[in-house]
């Protein structure tokens, strides 16, 4: 009682909700997704990511509906209440494995990129490890603080690479943008099947929720999806517009290609794709940030652990994580784990599985409560 | 309440003193075992006069005055105590009643404004160690102690760490009761409280708690307090008893609290629901909660136009951002990272650069060491030596640098700008903090280039946020993200619209431009008023808080209360 | 409340600190200081006799406190030969006393033996877009009437070295230069997109300084020829491109001069058999001088002089797509690519190596010169 907190301690506020899904949800893929959607879909890419769009828009919702059906609770309370125990149990084992896994690949893809374009010498292991470390500091301080860093963070980096973004603007050419579905619509479901992977992440929103302090502030997510997928579509076209589709498949990392091309002459950094570099470095810590803390959480969560004892798994799961991204030996087999695993898992978790959750909780009877009640009960 | 109470509650009330004291049974009737005790006690003191005297014509009533040489008005001693007493002949005897004659001397005698009755030895002594004086009747249990303090003190004068163009040219002395005067002249309102505490077993220096009912938020009064319970026994001559009342001085680099020497500031402040702490002899008040963005505002920011504030606000921001990534960044983007550099830029830093000894590392390092050493240098020189040491060192060791060969000019540049840059903040405390916080960054520029430092940068935002300056988040109201954000962030909205105070504090009352509520009625347990705990009740004036306030009178015992101005030099135009 | 945020915050902060701090200690694997880099700016490419690649690289001088930054002066070009550039390059390392560093590259010129090369453009091409640092906006120039070493070893007419006179020239898209855009990824770009094929700058050696001007010409990876100064603006025509070019219109009393501030090129494309397009040239400018009188330009002469301004231009853009198409068979404007992006099924069963030359295109110019200045 004698402590003066102006904000309910251990619950987002709703900018720091928004946040924390906007930077969980931007840095996966962002450098390749371009190049490897023009290989799979061809001149049929834009279609394949609307429709990503949409699903990943979907899957939110649903996730949301869930949300508001179990206010106070993550996936963690709700799944094994509305799947029964130990079914309830395997969707959080999964999630967790997923996660992990996709942390590991997204540090190593990201180191990896570290590594060619500012820091050639330097070990990746190094590069690796104090990145790493960044995350771990970023989510052990837990997640109102780190929400308060994204809100700070992430608009500067968003705005930053949206600035870069709208200069190269200019050299777009319309004609490039056309679409076609001369590839035939097989290759469009390829698209949404193998680059799924950057919208994956919003499965973020299965914990968050269970974190915000006021219900009625749970919608601003699907302005995170939004904005992000808006952001992931702008980065397509201007990438596409740009370059061609046919150009974009023989790139490793398009969207940077694209920002080393914009030219500024005369400002301080003449060559201002450079500065976006920050903002890359900036999402990827978060995200990291983000992702290490949820694997924490999910584990705590399986072993019944209270939320508050999730820092007991950061060390082990950064772990984890930085061994997972040793064990790839190149470049081409880190990018296949993104088109073959990520993004089909990414389509059942993101999409599929928020969808059969929220069937099964309709079908059993689980209602919002009334939004006048406040719930005071606290999840386990 | 993560802090267990280690320490003893410092109860400060003197009139609820029960602090150890051997002496606590001692007969104030017996004039000669108090003169033996004073002898005992205070040993060698040659400050301690003992006076020793009759009443008037009445020939066997000894009297002992006793006071500090030094801290007392001795012509108040002289003229208000002694000649009264000596000269005094009733016209009906006096009475034998020793407590009768007591009364007599306090109500018709003695023409002084403030006065009470010591009981007990601890008391009297402690009164009289704060410089009043004490006047024991032979024969009477009790002591009265007379209020003659006037205590070696300064003017207050034009601040000198905070300098400012357009704003008041008046700061913070040394003395508790002007600087209280100076914020109750900004105040004048019967809900400003003064709460005063002592601390330290020894020193029994004083801290005023100040802030206004029915603005701030009881809560965060109450946090004040149990940490100011919770106080140890140390003494604390400075404002450092903040830091320990926040207890974070060492985890972390960042000012917790806002220092200042400017009453104006305080009171500010004080208006918009925060809590000020005064220390006695300390001519720096501490305002807390303080979150980042009150270093960078002035009083004078609101006695200017809304945009030119934003702008001169947006500048200081960046200048404090130059003062602490400018070394780190020139020194990721020359030796990690130069193909970052436009063409030209790095043509010619490379010309530059040309057949110097050192890398840039180390210039750097050297160059802003130098200035280190400089910066401390100059604080310490007496001002007449000053400007030579200016002279010395700004000039003929940054042309000999330069000109040597030694250093690169360009390091110079940066170095000059990075310590101009950090001294920009109006709150000299930043300042400290950008200094300590170069060499981490730097470090990680070194190391890792750019991506380095982002990664530092991003640890250090962390941290920022991860902070709490008593309960309110440090970096509010940017994040977590509240609506004063519009109201006086960056851009300050005019003064005509800024009706309501910043609501990361949770005031009482959100509208400013309204003269405050009484204070609201206690309503249930969670938003009561302060608890009764605490020493001084808010509206009791304590002894020394000087006779400025409308709330301040205090018994009513007094007789004359115009007359004993003395040793109240601040009260101006009251 | 989150039990204790901050201790544990601080105390792994510390903890973060001492581990990193043996990283400090052994690291800065990439903290070389600028005096040990060598920054290169421009890279020539040439065959030898032998057939192998000689690569010149220019490199400021390493001058202790020299002010004139960026002159022909300052720098120096050094040559070394090797299979392919980047092995040249790295022989090269072998005589300098400082680590290169590419990402300063602002043009990498070839000579025309080596441009017809076509192993050695595909070299180029592939080397300097896969090392990280090369900066994919160089640009890939040709060497026109001397070797690219001469280029390197030479200054422009103001006395800039060659990479810094030709980067920095064609970075801010200097009004008036006519000549295409030529970026290390636009060439790429060209090779990639059916229907386009890329062009380079034509570098001239002068005596004793050097002038961009002319286009390069290239089918895939082998230059197959020049487009002279004309032929080049009638290419840029079609590009909607050529701003800031002085415009000579012949009338039968005397020579008039229009500056042009704005170009824009539309086609309409005719898929068939044979394909058509009509290209609609639009071009606005700013009379300079008027052929018959001082003074007084009446509508009718404006009238006029916009037919002759559109004749001229379409002229222009005449000689160049003959050119391209009959001479070269390179579609250096990208008219099959247009057909690719808005029929792709006209374009899937279409040979465009076959068809291209004998594509028919209608040029429809219309001009506008205005007057802008002092003068009625």
């Amino acid at each position: 009682m004698s402590e003066f907190r102006p904000w309910p301690p251990g619950s987002l506020t709703g900018a720091q909700y928004l946040a924390l899904t906007m930077s969980g949800f931007m840095a996966m893929g962002l450098f390749e997704f371009p190049a490897d959607l023009a290989q799979v879909a061809g001149r049929a890419a834009l279609v394949s990511l609307l429709i990503s769009i949409a699903l990943t828009v979907g899957g939110a919702a649903a996730l949301l509906a869930l949300a508001r059906r179990f206010p106070g609770r993550t996936v963690i309370e709700y799944a094994p209440m509305i799947l029964g125990r130990w079914p309830g149990r395997a969707v959080i084992a999964a999630l967790l494995l997923l996660h992990l896994f996709i942390t590991g690949v997204a540090t190593e893809s990201f180191t990896r990129a570290v590594n060619n374009v500012v820091l050639p010498q330097t070990p990746a292991a190094a590069v690796a490890l104090i990145y790493l470390a960044t995350a771990v500091f970023l989510s052990w301080i837990g997640l109102v603080p780190l929400g308060s860093t994204c809100q700070v963070a992430f608009p500067a980096a968003w705005s930053i690479m949206m600035l870069v973004t709208l200069i190269a603007v200019r050299r777009v050419q319309g004609l490039h943008l056309l679409p076609s579905l001369v590839p035939g619509w097989g290759a469009v479901a390829q698209g949404v099947l193998r680059v799924y992977y950057p919208f994956m992440t919003c499965k973020v929103l299965y914990l968050l929720p269970g974190f915000i302090a006021n219900r009625r502030r749970l919608n601003l997510a699907l302005w995170a999806v939004g904005v992000n997928s808006a952001t992931f579509l702008a980065q397509f076209l201007v990438t596409a517009g740009i370059l061609g589709v046919d150009t974009l498949h023989v790139l490793t990392r398009p969207t940077a290609f694209m920002m080393r091309i914009v030219r500024f002459p005369g400002f301080l950094v003449e060559h201002v794709g450079y500065v976006v570099a920050i903002s890359f470095t900036i999402f990827n810590c978060l995200f990291a940030a983000i992702q290490i803390w949820a694997i924490s959480l999910l584990t705590a969560g399986l072993l019944n652990l209270p939320r508050d004892r999730y820092r007991l798994f950061i060390g082990p799961v950064a772990a984890a994580a930085f061994a997972l991204g040793l064990a790839y030996e190149d470049e081409a087999q880190l990018s296949i784990q993104f088109t073959r695993i990520i993004s089909p898992a990414g389509l059942v978790t993101g999409v599929l599985l928020p969808a059969v959750l929220y069937l099964v909780a309709r079908l059993r009877g689980f209602k919002p409560p009334p939004a006048t009640a406040r719930q005071q009960e606290k999840p386990p | 309440m993560g802090r267990a109470a280690r320490h003893r509650p410092q109860q400060i009330d003197p009139q609820a003193q029960e602090a150890p004291d051997p002496q606590a049974g001692l007969d104030l009737a017996d004039l000669n075992g108090v003169i033996e005790e004073f002898k005992r006690g205070f040993g060698s003191s040659d400050d301690v006069v003992v006076r020793r005297f009759f009443l008037g014509s009445a020939r066997r009533i000894r009297l002992i005055l006793v006071y500090i040489d030094g801290m007392v008005d001795r012509r108040a001693v002289d003229k208000d105590i002694i000649e009264p007493l000596m000269t005094a002949r009733p016209q009906g005897g006096w009475p034998k009643n020793r407590s009768a004659l007591a009364r007599i001397l306090a109500e018709r005698i003695l023409p002084v404004g403030e006065m009470e009755f010591a009981s007990n030895y601890g008391h009297m002594v402690r009164r009289l160690m704060a410089g009043n004086s004490v006047l024991l009747l032979d024969g009477f249990p009790e002591a009265l102690v007379i209020d003659t303090r006037m205590l070696p003190h300064r003017q207050p004068e034009a601040p000198r760490a905070e300098p400012n163009v357009q704003s008041s040219f008046e700061g913070f002395t040394e003395l508790l009761r002007t600087n209280i005067v100076l914020v109750r002249r900004r105040i004048q309102s019967p809900n400003l409280r003064v709460r005063v505490f002592s601390s330290g077993h020894e020193s029994k220096n004083q801290i005023a708690l100040l802030y206004i009912e029915g603005v701030v938020n009881p809560v965060l009064v109450q946090s004040m307090l149990s940490r100011i319970e919770d106080l140890g026994h140390e003494a604390h001559l400075f404002p450092t008893v903040t830091q320990c009342i926040l207890k974070c001085e060492a985890r972390s680099p960042f000012p917790l609290f806002r220092n200042t020497e400017r009453p104006d500031f305080a009171s500010q402040e004080l208006l918009a629901g925060k809590l000020v702490l005064l220390t006695d002899n300390s001519p720096f008040a501490v305002v807390v909660p303080a979150t980042l963005w009150d270093f960078f505002r002035t009083p004078e920011d609101y006695t200017r136009t809304s945009w030119g504030i934003a702008f001169l606000r947006l500048i200081r921001l960046l200048a404090n951002l130059t003062g602490l990534l400018l070394p780190s960044l020139y020194i990721a983007l020359l030796s990690v990272n130069p193909e970052f550099l436009p063409t030209y830029l790095a043509l010619g830093i490379l010309a530059l650069r040309e057949g110097l000894p050192f890398p840039p590392v180390l210039e750097v390092v050297l160059v802003l060491l130098t200035m280190e050493i400089l910066r401390e240098a100059a604080i310490r020189i007496p001002p007449i030596l000053g400007t030579t040491l200016g002279v010395v060192g700004a000039l003929i060791l940054g042309l000999a640098l330069a000109q040597s060969r030694v250093v690169s000019p360009l390091t110079l540049i940066v170095a000059a700008v990075t310590a101009l840059s950090q001294f920009v903040a109006p709150a000299y405390e930043v300042s400290l903090t950008l200094r300590l916080l170069v060499w981490p960054l730097l470090a990680s520029a070194v190391a890792f280039g750019l991506f380095g430092l982002t990664l530092a940068a991003l640890i250090m935002l962390g941290h920022l946020c991860t902070l709490h300056s008593l309960g309110v988040p440090y970096l509010a109201p940017v994040a977590p993200l509240s609506r004063s954000i519009l109201r006086d962030w960056i851009f300050r909205v005019p003064v005509r619209r800024q009706f309501t105070r910043p609501e990361y504090l949770r005031p009482v009352s959100r509208i400013k431009q309204k003269p405050p509520e009484p204070p609201p009625a206690p309503s249930g347990g969670q938003r009561g008023r302060p608890p009764e705990t605490g020493g001084v009740q808010g509206d009791e004036r304590p002894p020394e808080a000087g006779a400025a306030g409308p709330a301040g009178a205090r018994e009513g015992d007094s007789p004359d209360p115009g007359k004993k101005g003395l040793s109240r030099k601040g009260v101006r135009g009251t | 409340m989150t039990p204790g945020p901050r201790a544990p915050g601080r105390s792994l902060l510390a903890l973060l600190l001492l581990a990193l701090a043996p990283l400090w200690l052994s690291g800065c694997w990439d903290n070389v200081d600028v005096r040990d880099r060598a920054f290169v700016l421009g890279l020539g490419v040439d065959l030898t006799p032998e057939g192998r690649v000689e690569v010149t690289a220019q490199m400021p001088r390493p001058e202790p406190g020299s002010v004139s930054v960026g002159t022909h002066g300052s720098v120096l070009a050094l040559s070394a030969a090797g299979t392919d550039p980047i092995s040249a390059l790295h022989n090269l390392q072998g005589r300098v006393s400082r680590t290169f560093l590419l990402g300063h590259i602002k043009a990498v010129v070839l000579g025309e033996p080596a441009a017809r090369e076509p192993v050695v453009v595909e070299h180029v091409v592939d080397q300097v877009l896969r090392h990280p640092q090369v900066d994919p906006g160089a640009f890939v120039m040709v060497a026109n009437g001397c070797r690219a070493s001469d280029v390197m070893n030479r200054g422009s007419a103001e006395g800039t070295a060659s990479a810094l006179f030709a980067g920095s020239a064609l970075e801010k898209g200097l009004l008036g230069l006519n000549v295409p855009q030529s970026e290390v990824w636009q060439f790429l770009r060209a090779l990639q997109t059916p229907g386009w094929e890329p062009v380079a700058i034509g570098i001239r050696c002068r005596p004793d300084s050097l002038e961009i001007a002319d286009a390069a010409v290239f089918k895939r990876y082998r230059m197959v020829g020049w487009l002279g100064p004309r032929e080049t603006r009638g290419m840029l025509w079609l590009m909607g491109e050529g701003e800031g070019s002085v415009v000579e219109v012949p009338s039968p009393h005397g020579l008039g001069l229009v500056l042009i501030n704005q170009v824009t090129a539309r086609f309409r494309l005719e898929p068939g058999d044979p394909p058509a397009a009509r290209a609609q040239v639009s071009v606005s400018g700013q009379l300079l001088h008027k052929p018959e009188r001082l003074v007084t330009i009446t509508h009718r002469d404006l009238v006029a002089l916009n037919s002759l301004l559109a004749r001229r231009i379409q002229l222009e853009a005449r000689l160049a797509l003959e050119k391209l198409q009959g001479v070269f068979g390179a579609d250096s404007i990208g008219l099959g690519r247009r057909f690719y992006f808005t029929s792709p099924y006209f374009w899937r069963g279409v040979n465009w190596e076959r068809e291209y030359p004998r594509l028919r295109v209608e040029i429809v110019v219309s001009a506008e010169a205005g007057r802008k200045g002092s003068l009625r």
